[in-house]
């Protein structure tokens, strides 16, 4: 007998049978269906219908551990009281008019206060919205067309990063972008060469957080060795810190690996949930900047600058970064604990503030898909395929309650399936 | 963009590759093939494409990888020429057994692949008989899967998914009907008509109207995926791959 019974999801699935009516595929991209692997779907909760803290709640009045923090938004806990009363406070002033607020400019000062490599920020709304400026600013700086890439990319979904075989991309997209192995030192140099020099940009995020496979910590020296070549040949650098930002150095994850990026994209933790991105960059970029023709309708909004100044600070104080490596360590520590003492072991990669897992002899990764099931059906939700984020609102009882639902779910998939218990291997 | 080498592959490996199934699966290709008198192995051999053996009997029809074993041989001078036979019926050169290759590519072959046209493009009212619907749903599914790794090896877009495909099986089916298995190994895809033993990765469409909506383009693959109604399974990346590459296989075999 299960200790945390199953959830239904009844209502849920109401409402996303009326999504699928009105909304291509009722939930597009990774909070879905599709790009999320909601397998099988019926354990999944698919609508929520609040959050708040570390939790969320389904359309069912189901309750959710949420150990995917809306895949990186939820940094300080969802409906965090400090953030959001700057945020209606600002909303009684005044959020998308004319004249800009203040507040950009208070915001842009905190960020190149906080970031110890910016000069300038750049505000937008997604991370691709970030990153596809880097690049333009790149070219536009140097007049040069390739940017590189590390392999296992991933930098949002305008056409230049995403690959020539996905849908409504067309090779001509792609053509100048060149995929290197992480940290290949004699590849880029190769590349240099081949391509004459028309090198813009390397591109990458600053470790290999990709999907399906363990993740892979960078360290201070080879980032040392890459920043040196890009100086060496005047390429720009890039620091995709969308997902990474701020939850592994308040000052920018290139401070992390003792480095200084070119430019350093932000978004995801930036202003716990509300809708904001930003680029920051070095002095000798900010007239390239300048000059491009890039801005959106709600890009100067006040609210979310308001609710930025307020997370930011708040993350400060806290010191965030550290609190995730130790609540990071702290709740893989139990659930491997939970896996051993059901007969599993589960792998942990990559930095303690994004783990991400996956169960040992299970190299398709079935096991590991209906371990997650299990968790998610009883209220932890986790995904099989992308790496998990901790929020500062996650207490020691809450990981205290995902360790032992973490450990019937193991309990559940032991019972069905004896041949993989270790013992048994 | 169709690139004719690609296309050569999709027709070799999926549009006849299909043959094997036809025979296997229809009565009228069974009746057909009863009419020979002796076992006939044809070769196509494309310059710069693909080479395969046809072996035929009064059972059924098997493949084979090049051209051993072949009694008769057609050689096609590029690509091209090899998707003019398939599209337009102009035939190659004959280069061994020519007058056994015309009787039997003027007969019982041409027979077989009108047959062939019949199923994988059939009218509307033909698929109102439940039995024919059927066949034409399983055939595509047989077309499909060989089009996939014939596609993989050649098509410089579909070769980018390759490339990005980890090594395993990848099972494909139809639930409690048909099952076939893609393999992988080093970013090289085969098209196996048989079920996974051990798949890394599992695509299995729920009943045969769904699958014969999904080929017939009339439902959305990843619509089907949010209600349900595609069960997935294993290494994902693999069968996201794939969907790409299914792309492709709409691109060149519609």
């Amino acid at each position: 007998m299960s200790k945390y019974p199953e959830y239904s999801h009844t209502k849920s699935r109401e409402w996303f049978d009326r999504a699928l009516k009105v909304i291509p595929s009722g939930i597009y991209g990774h909070l879905g269906p599709s790009e999320g692997l909601f397998l099988p779907l019926e354990k999944w909760p698919l609508i929520s219908s609040r959050a708040e803290g570390t939790y969320f709640w389904d359309m069912d009045g189901n309750k959710y551990i949420d150990m995917m923090c809306a895949y990186g938004p939820n940094v300080l806990g969802y409906n965090d009281p400090e953030v959001d009363a700057a945020a209606a406070e600002q909303l009684k002033k005044g959020n998308c008019v004319t004249a800009p607020s203040y507040k950009m400019v208070e915001c842009a000062e905190l960020l190149t206060d906080t970031v110890e490599s910016a000069d300038w920020a750049y505000f937008m709304k997604n991370g691709t919205d970030a990153t596809t400026f880097s690049v333009l600013c790149a070219r536009a700086f140097t007049g040069k067309k390739k940017v590189i890439f590390f392999k296992g990319y991933y930098h949002g979904n305008d056409p230049w990063a995403m690959k020539a075989d996905y849908p409504g991309i067309l090779p001509e997209d792609v053509q100048n972008n060149v995929i290197l192995p992480w940290f290949d030192m004699e590849g880029l140099e190769r590349v240099w060469q081949e391509t004459g020099g028309d090198v813009a940009a390397l591109i990458a995020q600053p470790y290999d957080h990709g999907n399906f496979y363990d993740n892979v910590c960078s360290d201070k020296e080879k980032w040392q060795a890459v920043r040196k070549f890009c100086d060496e040949h005047g390429i720009v650098l890039i620091f995709d810190d969308v997902r990474t930002g701020f939850r592994l150095d308040i000052g920018g994850s290139d401070r992390y690996y003792g480095i200084k990026a070119d430019i350093i994209c932000f978004c995801k933790a930036l202003a716990n949930g509300y809708n904001m991105s930003a680029a920051c960059g070095r002095d000798f970029l900010k007239a390239a900047a300048s000059s491009l023709s890039f801005t959106g309708s709600y890009w100067m909004s006040a609210v979310p600058f308001a609710a930025c100044i307020a997370t930011i600070e708040k993350m400060k104080r806290l010191n965030t970064p550290e609190l995730f490596r130790e609540k990071g360590l702290k709740f893989t520590g139990a659930l491997k604990k939970a896996a051993a003492e059901n007969g599993f072991d589960l792998v942990v990669s990559g930095e303690p503030a994004l783990f991400y897992l996956r169960i040992a002899n299970d190299d398709s990764l079935m096991l590991h898909q209906e371990w997650v099931a299990e968790c998610v059906s009883r209220g932890l939700f986790i995904t099989s395929h992308h790496n998990h984020f901790i929020n500062a609102a996650l207490t020691d009882e809450d990981i205290a309650l995902a360790a032992d639902i973490a450990f019937d779910a193991f309990s559940v998939v032991a019972k069905r399936h004896p041949e993989s218990l270790i013992k048994n291997l | 963009m169709k690139d004719q080498k690609a296309l050569a592959y999709a027709n070799m490996y999926g549009v006849l590759g299909a043959l094997e199934n036809l025979c296997e699966l229809d009565n009228k290709a069974k009746e057909i093939l009863k009419q020979l008198k002796k076992p006939v192995s044809i070769c196509f051999d494309v310059k710069e494409g693909p080479c395969r053996t046809f072996h035929f009997d009064q059972s059924g029809c098997k493949i084979t990888e090049g051209s051993e074993g072949a009694d008769c041989k057609m050689n096609f001078s590029s690509p091209e020429k090899f998707n003019q036979m398939i599209n337009e019926s102009k035939p190659g050169l004959p280069v061994k057994g020519a007058v056994k290759l015309i009787r039997f590519l003027t007969g019982p072959f041409t027979a077989l692949t009108d047959r062939l046209e019949e199923v994988l493009r059939p009218s509307e009212e033909s698929l109102k008989d439940r039995a024919f619907f059927e066949e034409n749903t399983l055939l595509m599914l047989y077309t499909i899967a060989g089009a996939i790794s014939g596609l993989a090896n050649s098509d410089p877009i579909a070769e980018i998914s390759a490339s990005n495909t980890v090594d395993g099986d990848v099972s494909l089916g139809i639930r409690d009907r048909v099952y076939v298995t893609v393999r992988v190994k080093d970013h090289h895809f085969t098209t196996i008509k048989e079920r996974a033993e051990n798949p890394r990765a599992i695509m299995e469409f729920s009943d045969i109207d769904l699958a014969s909506g999904l080929f017939a383009g009339k439902v959305s693959t990843i619509d089907e995926m949010c209600r349900g109604n595609i069960r997935l399974s294993g290494m994902i990346s693999m069968v996201d791959n794939i969907n790409r590459i299914l792309d492709r296989v709409s691109l060149y075999l519609a």
